[in-house]
């Protein structure tokens, strides 16, 4: 029996890296949750996601950010980029943070793609973020890359969520 | 075949309130765990009042950014993992729902936790938070507790807790 929850695929990093890849996704879940659990390896760094190796400027997003003890709240967006942010306030060394990336519709050719992302870092901040994929292609591959390596002992894992 | 995401436990609190509600003895064969509370406390002050998380009997070590709205003013800052509930002095029937997933819960690195609370209301007094959180701590988490400050659960509170595998 099919499950509703399961775990499509799964990357704990051996070595540092700053580039985490999930291909070939199969289309037969409903909704994608993509979660990451990591630090950098070096310094502060910030992270971007791609489907379907578009690097075109066919992405927007909008966040709502936090950082909190006398920073910011801030609201954000950017429009035809080929960079859009997953966490909106990065990655730190030392510091564990983790991001819930949720695609939903992953698989339709009917409509654009979006994808609602809460990230965390409670050295730098929080956010809500919302972004959009300005294609009807169904969602066969997720690339994450960062400014800086990924630690040592990052979990990166794709979980597929079906409907009834 | 094994389940990726399972139902470990629920706490619902009975009659008379119940100062916390606690997960012990949590397995660590997953990878990360997720927690829906339902609550409301006691407290007689403030129509919202935060709450806190012990990790392993602690609450050392605590560190989060957050931002809430609580119907009249948007607040940014900085603390030790927080949720929000409303109080004695918040409109009757009305409950928060908690999100708290803590990622890698049982590694020796340290714990990031991502906690969203809201509390929906027909007045002005509506509740909305987003935390990022952390215990600074390698140990595997193996106990969580949720206490409200200055109060107590009241009857009708509830939580469960999940565990997901990643593979």
């Amino acid at each position: 029996m099919a499950l509703t929850y399961d775990s499509i695929a799964t990357t704990t990093l051996g070595s540092a890296t700053n580039i985490v890849e999930f291909s070939s996704i199969t289309s037969s879940f409903t909704d994608l949750l993509l979660v990451i659990d990591t630090e950098s390896a070096s310094s502060t760094g910030n992270y971007v996601w791609r489907v379907n190796d578009d690097s075109n400027t066919s992405y927007s997003y909008s966040s709502l950010t936090g950082q909190g003890g006398g920073g910011n709240s801030e609201s954000a967006k950017s429009t035809n980029t080929n960079s859009p942010l997953l966490n909106y306030w990065g990655y730190l060394a030392t510091t564990r943070g983790n991001v819930l990336a949720h695609f939903l519709n992953y698989s339709n050719t009917t409509t654009f793609k979006q994808v609602i992302s809460r990230s965390n870092n409670s050295g730098n901040g929080v956010a809500l973020n919302i972004g959009l994929w300005r294609s009807t292609a169904a969602i066969n591959k997720i690339y994450i890359a960062g400014s800086t390596n990924f630690a040592v002992g990052s979990v990166f894992t794709l979980y597929g969520i079906k409907a009834a | 075949m094994a389940l990726t995401y399972k139902a470990l436990a629920t706490v619902t609190v009975g009659a008379g309130g119940a100062a916390g509600i606690t997960f012990s003895n949590i397995p660590a064969g997953y990878t990360d765990l997720s927690i829906f509370l339902n609550g409301r406390s006691t407290y007689t002050g403030d129509t919202y009042r935060f709450g806190t998380i012990q990790f392993n009997d602690s609450t050392s070590d605590q560190s989060s950014k957050y931002s809430y709205y609580d119907g009249t003013s948007q607040i940014t800052s900085a603390g030790d993992v927080y949720y929000w509930t409303p109080g004695n002095s918040a409109a009757s029937n009305i409950f928060s729902n908690i999100h708290v997933y803590i990622s890698n819960y049982s590694s020796n690195a340290t714990k990031a936790v991502s906690l969203d609370t809201v509390s929906p209301s027909n007045t002005t007094q509506a509740f909305i938070a987003i935390l990022a959180g952390r215990w600074n701590n390698t140990a595997a988490i193996n106990k969580i507790a949720f206490f409200p400050a200055g109060g107590n659960w009241v009857q009708y509170s509830s939580a469960t807790l999940f565990g997901i595998s990643k593979s």
